[in-house]
């Protein structure tokens, strides 16, 4: 195990915003991003001119720079700036990043957003991205992610064995957290017998295994942990954290033609560190956010970060062993490319949730990504 | 949902021109490591497993075996919405590349495992990669 990292309960996440969300918001990218911006500095209890970093990340130019947001909120300085070409990868790691930049002296308070018009605009199904591996899936007809994930999902399903069923213990046990989210988009209520009488999109996945495209933008603050503010919520310590991509992890973010095991993702290739640089330990987590994309994303992250043994994470789900995605996850909340799983994190160990509240939450695992790279925390209440 | 929007197709680069010109002669070629012999389909400027760039270009068989598969019911690309359901297969080439295809052939059913062949079929003026379940002799 290298050293652990020295931002590692030095940072905190500090304040937390959404812009309103929904399927046709009628407003730039840029105003929605200003609106959770602003939203999470006031929630930090700090001033626009309080914020010196900006970090955030786009698929397909689905977003706008950090610097259009510094310019429209008068962020007086930028002493640090990252905008990442990435996907849902990103969420955890611009974090860890933050908090780099902020343990190094780069940078005091670091805002970190995702902000798209997922369902109005540019829908990442319906985008046709050119170089990378392109030429070996788009002309065949493997155009969008629930096709390539639920690749992964059919293999998963072979190998342990596991059915229907168990990909339907994801969103079933997710939508019954939704009903309780204000936010949520996705509510109506889903029984096994009604989830296995949705038509496939892409089979194995139905419509219920699917994320729900959403407008809207999420952002939360990363500080020093003991930074003097004066917030909403108490600072939630970044406790641990790790990027991983496995070996030979594609030309692009869906290249998964050199990827040997699909049954295993990311997440099994950063478990070691992550748990490695925590004190906090797989059994005392109070809750987890894991990338729900698609819900086999879920199970893979529930065995790759050994929550539970192979092949028994949809039972790890059905008999609610921990709760995962309290706010309904990506599949119903929405798609903001995993923020709002980092956001929902925060929430709940500060307290406040806008849905279901886990009782006296004091830690819980994040991850980001599904696929042959991605990124998680383990955040606390200090 | 028929429109008029048109299919994709390949956009070869300076790496992989010459694996789109092989399939239109109707080869499957393959990069080989010279130094760890590892064989991959999407051509790169050096070996994904010991990064080496002495490469070579094999024919690959066309024979593998069948790893996953997705069948794809709703198209997410408006042009292929004339064509669902149909399936993407995953198959492991017996020379050791993994390769993405268009199932050409649906009449059997599929399992993990099941022996393949990986052939490019004609799509517009594009010969693609396809494959269908191997009828052993």
């Amino acid at each position: 195990m290298s050293k652990r990292p020295a931002f590692l309960d030095r940072t905190a996440i500090v304040g937390v915003g959404f812009s309103d969300l929904s399927r046709n918001s009628g407003r730039s990218v840029l105003a929605l991003a200003a609106d959770a911006v602003r939203a999470a500095i006031a929630d930090a209890g700090l001033e626009t001119s309080d914020i010196d970093g900006i970090a955030t990340f786009s698929w397909q130019n689905d977003s706008v720079p950090a610097q259009a947001v510094a310019t429209t909120l008068g962020v007086p300085r930028l002493n640090y700036i990252l905008d990442a070409a990435m996907g849902g990868q990103a969420p955890c790691h611009l974090v860890a990043q933050a908090a780099m930049a902020v343990e190094a002296g780069l940078a005091s308070h670091v805002v970190v957003y995702r902000a798209l018009n997922g369902r109005s605009g540019l829908r990442v199904g319906r985008v046709r991205p050119s170089g990378g591996a392109s030429n070996y899936r788009l002309p065949i007809g493997l155009n969008a992610y629930p096709q390539v994930i639920a690749l992964w999902a059919r293999r998963y399903m072979i190998e342990t064995d596991t059915g229907p069923e168990d990909l339907a213990a994801v969103p079933l046990s997710q939508r019954r957290f939704a009903a309780d989210n204000p936010r949520a988009m996705v509510t109506r209520p889903l029984t096994l017998d009604s989830y296995l009488a949705e038509p496939f999109v892409a089979d194995p996945f139905r419509k219920s295994d699917c994320t729900s495209e959403v407008d809207g933008a999420c952002a939360v603050v990363v500080s020093a942990a003991d930074a003097t503010r004066v917030g909403v919520g108490a600072p939630i310590v970044i406790h641990s954290a790790a990027y991983a991509a496995g070996p030979q992890p594609g030309l692009d973010a869906a290249d998964c033609q050199l990827w040997g095991d699909y049954t295993r993702n990311y997440t099994s290739h950063l478990a070691d560190r992550l748990w490695g640089w925590s004190a906090i330990r797989r059994e005392d987590l109070d809750c987890a956010q894991l990338y729900d994309c698609f819900s086999s994303s879920v199970l893979l992250a529930i065995e790759g970060l050994g929550l539970a043994p192979r092949g028994e994470a949809a039972d790890f789900v059905r008999e609610g062993r921990l709760p995962v995605n309290t706010n309904g996850g990506l599949l119903c909340e929405g798609y903001l490319h995993g923020m709002n799983t980092v956001a929902e994190a925060v929430l709940q160990l500060q307290g406040r949730a806008p849905g279901y509240q886990v009782a006296n939450a004091a830690s819980c695992l994040v991850t980001s990504g599904a696929l042959m790279d991605g990124s998680a925390l383990v955040l606390a209440r200090s | 949902m028929s429109k008029a929007l048109e299919r994709p197709v390949p956009q070869p680069d300076a790496d992989d021109g010459p694996f789109w010109a092989a399939a239109a002669q109707g080869r499957i070629v393959v990069s080989q490591c010279r130094q760890c012999w590892r064989c991959w389909v999407r051509p790169t400027p050096g070996c994904p497993s010991c990064g080496q760039s002495d490469i070579a270009r094999i024919d690959a068989t066309g024979a593998g075996s069948l790893y996953t598969w997705v069948v794809v019911n709703r198209a997410m690309d408006d042009s292929f919405a004339d064509d669902v359901p149909y399936t993407i297969v995953v198959v492991d080439m017996d020379e050791g590349a993994r390769v993405q295809a268009r199932l050409t052939d649906s009449s059997l059913a599929l399992t993990a495992g099941l022996r393949m062949t990986v052939t490019p079929y004609l799509s517009g003026e594009w010969h693609l990669l396809g494959a269908r379940v191997r009828r052993e002799a």
